[in-house]
C-alpha cells in the first residue's frame, strides 16, 4: 500500500461485532483510521437492532460472538429483505477455524475472511480492498453474497492470451482466495 | 433447479470513502498503532488470564470431556488471536496450535493428551520464562513435531 495514499473512513458507517477485548481492539484500530460513525456491538442482538434501524457500508465482525458464530450473523444479514445492509460489505475476522466450520465460513456470503493475528496495516489493506470491490450479488436458495466466480487480475494479463488459458493460475490455484486468504485453516 | 438471481450493487463502502478528507496511509496505521499500545496491559491481562482458565481445565489428569475441551479451545483462540497483536507471538502460535490439536484429536488420538499438557506447559514457559531466543525457536520447533504426530495418529483413527 502506497503509504501517502489518502484513506478517508470519516463518513463510513461501520458497525463492528466483537467480544469486549476483541472490540477494544477492533474500535482502536478503526478510531486509529480515523473513522468517526462507529456502532460497537458485543452481541448478536445488538448488531440485529442496528442493522435493521441504521444505513451502514461495512460490517467487521469476529467469527464468533457470544456464543454466536460469525457466519450465522453474516447469512443472517444476507437474507433481510428489502433492507440495503443486506449490500454492505462485510469482513470477518477469524482465528483458528475448525475444520468443520471452514466451509461454512467460506461460504456465508462475506466479502473477505481476515486471519488473525491483525495487524493495523493488514486491517487497512483489506478495507481498501473490500472498497474496490465490483462484483455483483448474487442469490440462491443456499447462498446469498458477493458472486464467488470472480477473477483476480495478474501481471501476466498484459502478457496477451495463451493457448488454453481460461483462469489465471492463481484463479485456477485458489478461486476463494479474497474469502479464505487469510485463513490459516 | 435453483434459480440464481444476479443483482448488481453499488458499493456504498466505495462511496463513503470518496469524499474529501481522511489522512494518510501511513498515518492512519501510525495512529491505529497508538491507539493499540494504550490497550496493550488490559489485553496482556485478558491472556495470562485465558492461560489461567485453560491451566486449571487441564489440571486434572485424563481424558478432557467435550465441555472442557471447548473451553480450552475458546481460551486457546483468544491467545492466538491477542499474542500477535501484543508481542507474544510466539504464545499465539502455541496456541493456534493448541486449537489445532484440539479440533483434530477431540481427545481421541492416543498421544493428544500428553501434547495438549506439553501445550499448555510452553505457553506459560514462554509468557513467563525468559528464555533465548534460540530456546524458544526450539520449544516451537518440538511442539511443530508433537503437532504432526498427533495429526499422523488422527489421519490414521
Amino acid at each position: 500500500m502506497n503509504p501517502d495514499a489518502r484513506i478517508n473512513l470519516e463518513q463510513v458507517s461501520i458497525l463492528l461485532l466483537d467480544g469486549a477485548v476483541g472490540m477494544s481492539v477492533l474500535a482502536q484500530i478503526f478510531g486509529g483510521f480515523g473513522a468517526r460513525k462507529l456502532y460497537k456491538c458485543t452481541t448478536f442482538d445488538e448488531a440485529k437492532a442496528v442493522l435493521k434501524d441504521s444505513e451502514i457500508d461495512l460490517v467487521v465482525l469476529n467469527d464468533e460472538v457470544d456464543g454466536t458464530p460469525g457466519h450465522e450473523v453474516v447469512r443472517w444479514l444476507r437474507r433481510l429483505d428489502g433492507n440495503v445492509n443486506a449490500f454492505a460489505s462485510v469482513i470477518l475476522v477469524g482465528g483458528h477455524v475448525r475444520r468443520s466450520q471452514v466451509q461454512l465460513t467460506r461460504d456465508c456470503g462475506a466479502n473477505f475472511l481476515m486471519a488473525k493475528p491483525l495487524s493495523p496495516r493488514m486491517v487497512l489493506e483489506r478495507v481498501v480492498w473490500v472498497s474496490r470491490e465490483k462484483r455483483p450479488f448474487v442469490g440462491t436458495d443456499t447462498y446469498a453474497g458477493p458472486d464467488r466466480r470472480f477473477h483476480i487480475p495478474s501481471e501476466r494479463e498484459n502478457l496477451g492470451r495463451r493457448r488454453g488459458d481460461g483462469l489465471s493460475p492463481v484463479d485456477a490455484a485458489n478461486p476463494l482466495l479474497p474469502l479464505i486468504g487469510d485463513a490459516k485453516t | 433447479m435453483s434459480v440464481v438471481r444476479f443483482i448488481p450493487q453499488v458499493n456504498r463502502l466505495a462511496k463513503a470513502m470518496a469524499g474529501p478528507g481522511g489522512k494518510k496511509a501511513s498515518e492512519a496505521i501510525a495512529d491505529a498503532q497508538a491507539g493499540l499500545d494504550t490497550i496493550a496491559p488490559p489485553c496482556v491481562e485478558a491472556i495470562d488470564e485465558a492461560l489461567l482458565r485453560i491451566e486449571a481445565a487441564t489440571a486434572a489428569a485424563g481424558p478432557l470431556a467435550e465441555g472442557r475441551s471447548e473451553a480450552i479451545y475458546r481460551d486457546a483462540n483468544r491467545i492466538f488471536g491477542l499474542g500477535g497483536l501484543f508481542g507474544l507471538d510466539d504464545m499465539g502460535k502455541v496456541a493456534w496450535s493448541l486449537c489445532e490439536l484440539i479440533d483434530l484429536s477431540a481427545g481421541t488420538a492416543p498421544s493428544a493428551r500428553a501434547a495438549i499438557d506439553a501445550h499448555v506447559r510452553s505457553l506459560r514457559l514462554l509468557r513467563f520464562g525468559a528464555l533465548p531466543e534460540v530456546e524458544r525457536a526450539a520449544v516451537l520447533a518440538g511442539l511443530d513435531r508433537l503437532l504432526a504426530h498427533v495429526r499422523g495418529e488422527a489421519a490414521e483413527a
